[in-house]
């Protein structure tokens, strides 16, 4: 009984893909207790709404977590207390735990430093990959071209790091830190170009150009990486629908 | 009189469901209506609340 009733609850939790109406309607609660758990983070005042938002949506994720670590060995595929320790360090379940730790500001006043906790709500989001399709196919590129894209991130690292050093050097009376010069050097491979900081010497404009055309190429990497892998996902999920 | 056990059988394109405790299926759907219904409220009230401030 206990093995049907545990059976039952992970079919619920999982999102539906056959007509289960328990599991569509929880599906559904879900989505919504996360649309709805990030409305606090628009606001700007706090008033009654935004504590029972936050008490509901809370309660709801850790009960959700509970059955979810229930039914861990269902979800892990094998019968095993180690089912539940490899479920806990798994990347869904960490965002789950995450996701929980805003309780904590609502039931415990804690010192101001510790409201930052708040903004653990927005891991919130990273739950609804479970219930959309889509996100279901982005996740699944992502994870695909993780190496490819890591690499591009290390070398516009490196390149930021190599143009703030030079502008540090060649014109430090722009900038009161190396923050700044980092901050600079990230606006301008990216092309955004604030403004709120500007080379006013020769050499120091001529860094700036090469990095407005370096970031061009090196932003555009990323695009065209992600861009063929989608194609090919959805290449391959048509081509399963066909078979 | 004998009760009789209700089971609903679903054959859809994705295989076959079945729901052997309905009524059990039922009061948990209405518990997430009112709930969804209950957040709603709530998302609406603070969102009203915010832009009335």
């Amino acid at each position: 009984m206990s093995e049907e009733l545990k059976r039952r609850v992970y079919e619920i939790l999982e999102p539906s893909t056959v007509k289960d109406p328990a599991s569509k309607a929880y599906d559904f609660l879900m989505t919504l207790a996360v649309i709805v758990g990030l409305i606090p983070m628009m606001l700007k005042h706090e008033n009654s709404f935004v504590i029972w938002i936050d008490v509901l949506t809370s309660l709801l994720f850790m009960i959700d977590y509970g059955f979810r670590l229930y039914t861990a060995d269902y979800k892990m595929g094998y019968k095993s207390y180690k089912a539940y320790f490899a479920y806990v360090v798994s990347p869904m379940a960490i965002f789950d735990l995450l996701s929980i730790i805003p309780v904590v500001s609502v039931f415990w006043k804690i010192s101001s430093a510790f409201t930052l906790l708040r903004l653990f709500r927005v891991f919130r989001v990273v739950k609804l990959v479970r219930y959309s399709k889509s996100m279901v196919i982005i996740s699944n590129v992502l994870r695909k071209v993780r190496k490819q894209i890591g690499a591009v991130f290390v070398l516009v690292i490196v390149y930021i790091f190599i143009s703030a050093m030079l502008m540090f050097q060649l014109e430090p009376s722009l900038f009161d830190t190396f923050f700044d010069a980092l901050y600079w050097a990230t606006i301008s491979i990216t092309t955004i170009g604030y403004g709120d900081i500007y080379p006013v010497t020769l050499l120091g404009r001529i860094i700036t150009m090469i990095s407005a055309l370096v970031g061009l190429a090196v932003i555009a990497l990323p695009t065209g990486i992600i861009t063929a892998s989608y194609m090919a996902e959805i290449t391959k999920k048509k081509s399963k629908y066909e078979l | 009189m004998q009760k009789r056990r209700q089971s609903s059988q679903l054959i859809t394109d994705e295989g076959v469901f079945l729901d052997k405790h309905v009524k059990r299926t039922k009061i948990f759907v209405f518990i997430c209506i009112v709930i969804s219904i209950i957040l709603i409220v709530l998302g609406a009230g603070a969102l009203i609340t915010e832009i009335t401030y």
